[in-house]
């Protein structure tokens, strides 16, 4: 794979097509998890593991997987990989596996993975889909990492489980609180977004304008 | 010699057999990938067992010669799985409780310590309690710690919003104090007297022969339940407060259930069991009391005039008191409370209008008068659609009508209103039988 490529997926992943942010996908562990930071990574290690996985296997059976019943083979693949992912952290994590609870086989149907398995993995070679995989899952992991942050301080004054201060805001512990959360993050992402893809097609116009005058004035000396 | 002719093979069947292939392959690959995971990461019940107790009991130490007696398993309100015992004489009672959301169960390692009482517990597993993690992490070092197995343990959920799955740990709780009351050599090295067995036996020998048969267990009544007051203009009044005075207090609130019964007969015990006393409320309403009772005239008053009637709904006993009868014309005008029976939602406050049609008493109209339903909990709305839909109901379709409606979330506020209903239509269709 090459680097330009590596560099495109990595970006598309984390910025361009945040699943959380972007794309606005994966909202109900987004919602109910983000009380806890510590929670937010144990599910993004999930799912990140979820998600290379099922994105190799898938794409290394795209040319075998008929068409007609490639939902049905995604989802078994998908599933086998949560139910994966569920011992292990049932065997090794089981503190991890009691605050995640039914959200960790709610991956499934989470939607980031089956999108990904679907839009890309079915697709795309082996190395790029695992990459893919890897830079959605991380996208997601940091999102979601972040609101948990944000929540738990506010609503819980603790960081991590440790606590920080007696103060805190229980509406940002609340559902309601996800919410409004949620949505402070997916506007002040995308005003970020926009404002800097602004200025790189701006930086990007201003480079053409400078090579065309560049070529008009080396045209102009040669005439 | 004929030619054989070859058939163009069929395109479409080809592919789907090669699809049906597929995803069989894939399926078979997975399922061996996940049968061979399971036998490494396979957890053991011991293992359970110890993870639980790290939580909730840190002294924990099997005591690998102890044998437990399964023999009596079946308890009223759940099942024992196993039991284990620690090396310093606590016992760690694996007890499944049922009356969960959608039926469901959760089973519990309840810790009892060598003095009776318990020392705390933790969720094993589940059946289709899909909110339990809503059970706060601290409730296994709270709810119910301290309690002797052998009192009354009434309802202790403090901060649950899982009203359902509360009443399963709760049965969990209790079928664990049950495995010690009725297992003799357990009932014998914690010292205990099976207390409810003694109230029992006050009740039976005042009901007598009659009621052998019946089988009677603490009701399962929320102990902040209300019920309408006397005058209707003022606000509800706490049934515990009616039923238990203060310089006499209730020991045990009994329900005698009849097997293939769907009601129940009410039985009050007061004083301790040197000496209990007892007052009966018959399936008319005829109230019966030991001797000596008769003292408490103003306390028999109350009983009688706020009888509960018990009613299945479901798998279990609920419970309602209609405090007036009012006819007008045809119709007759209920006032019934249906007693609270979980953390939430709270007891309902209803005007049922009842007319006999064809001998059995119809539902005409549910008011409720003071809803039950506690601000913040999801679906009061379909509580609400319950009340509508009872209108036309009879004593033998309420239940129907209850079990198609009680999916739609408002489970506990559906069993109340539910179990008022009931009681008032039985009460009618009692009445119209008799003439009344």
């Amino acid at each position: 794979m090459k680097l330009q490529r590596f560099k495109e997926i990595a970006l598309d992943g984390t910025v361009r097509q945040n699943p959380t942010l972007r794309l606005v996908l994966g909202t109900c562990p987004t919602l109910a998890l983000t009380t806890a930071a510590m929670d937010c990574l144990g599910m993004g290690a999930a799912v990140i593991f979820v998600l290379v996985f099922s994105n190799l296997i898938i794409s290394l059976l795209r040319n075998v997987i008929p068409d007609k019943v490639r939902i049905p083979c995604f989802i078994v693949i998908i599933a086998t990989f949560v139910t994966v992912v569920s011992m292990f952290i049932e065997a090794f994590l089981p503190s991890l596996y009691e605050s995640l609870g039914m959200y960790l086989a709610l991956i499934v149907v989470n939607c980031i993975i089956l999108g990904r398995a679907e839009s890309f993995a079915s697709h795309n070679p082996v190395l790029d889909s695992v990459c893919d995989g890897l830079f959605m899952g991380i996208g997601f992991t940091l999102s979601i990492t972040l609101m948990g942050i944000v929540r738990e301080v506010l609503g819980k004054g603790t960081l991590f489980g440790a606590t920080l201060w007696n103060f805190k805001i229980e509406f940002f512990a609340k559902p309601a609180g996800a919410f409004l959360t949620y949505a402070l993050f997916i506007a002040i992402f995308n005003v970020c977004y926009n404002a800097v893809e602004r200025k790189l097609k701006h930086k990007a116009g201003e480079q053409k304008h400078k090579a065309e005058v560049a070529a008009e004035n080396t045209a102009a000396k040669e005439a | 010699m004929s030619e054989k002719t070859k058939k163009p093979a069929n395109p479409a069947l080809i592919a789907a057999v090669k699809a049906v292939a597929v995803l069989v392959c894939i399926c078979v690959v997975c399922v061996a990938l996940l049968a061979v995971l399971n036998e490494v990461l396979y957890i053991s019940d011991d293992e359970r067992l110890a993870r639980a107790m790290s939580k909730i009991y840190p002294d924990y130490e099997l005591d690998t010669e102890f044998s437990a007696d399964l023999n009596n398993t079946n308890a009223p309100d759940g099942q024992i799985k196993n039991v284990y015992r620690s090396r310093d004489g606590a016992y760690i009672i694996e007890a499944l409780g049922k009356g969960g959301y959608q039926n469901g169960s959760v089973t519990l390692y309840v810790v009892v310590k060598s003095d009776a009482t318990i020392f705390g517990w933790a969720v094993k597993e589940n059946d289709k309690q899909s909110y339990i993690d809503r059970v706060p992490a601290t409730a296994g070092k709270t709810w119910y710690v301290g309690r002797r197995v052998d009192e009354d343990l009434q309802l202790d959920m403090t901060g649950a919003t899982v009203a359902m799955t509360s009443t399963a740990i709760y049965n969990a709780v209790k079928t664990a104090a049950w495995y010690c009351l009725n297992t003799e050599s357990v009932k014998n090295e914690l010292g205990l007297i099976d207390k409810v067995a003694l109230a029992t036996d006050v009740v039976k020998q005042l009901l007598g022969e009659e009621y052998a048969d019946y089988k009677f267990s603490t009701a399962n009544i929320h102990q902040n339940a209300t019920v309408a007051a006397d005058d209707p203009a003022e606000q509800p009044v706490k049934f515990m407060d009616l039923i238990s005075p203060a310089d006499y207090p209730l020991a045990y609130l009994l329900v005698g259930e009849k097997a293939d019964s769907d009601n129940g007969i009410m039985a009050y015990v007061y004083g301790n069991e040197d000496a209990y006393e007892a007052v009966a409320v018959k399936e008319n309403g005829t109230v019966v009391s030991t001797s000596g009772m008769e003292e408490k005239a103003e306390l028999l008053q109350s009983i009688t005039d706020h009888r509960v009637i018990a009613v299945k709904i479901g798998n279990q006993m609920r419970y309602a008191v209609i405090h007036s009868y009012v006819e007008d014309g045809d119709n007759v005008k209920y006032t019934v409370s249906g007693l609270k029976f979980a953390s939430y939602p709270n007891s309902y406050i209803l005007e049922v209008v009842v007319k006999g049609v064809d001998s059995k008493g119809t539902v005409q109209s549910v008011t409720a008068t003071v809803s039950g339903f506690v601000s913040g909990m999801p679906s009061e709305s379909n509580a609400n659609v319950l009340l509508t839909q009872l209108n036309g109901a009879t004593a033998d379709t309420v239940l129907e009508l209850y079990t198609s409606h009680k999916a739609s979330g408002a489970t506990n506020s559906s069993d109340i209103i539910a179990a008022a209903v009931l009681a008032v239509l039985n009460d009618f269709d009692a009445k119209l039988a008799s003439g009344n």
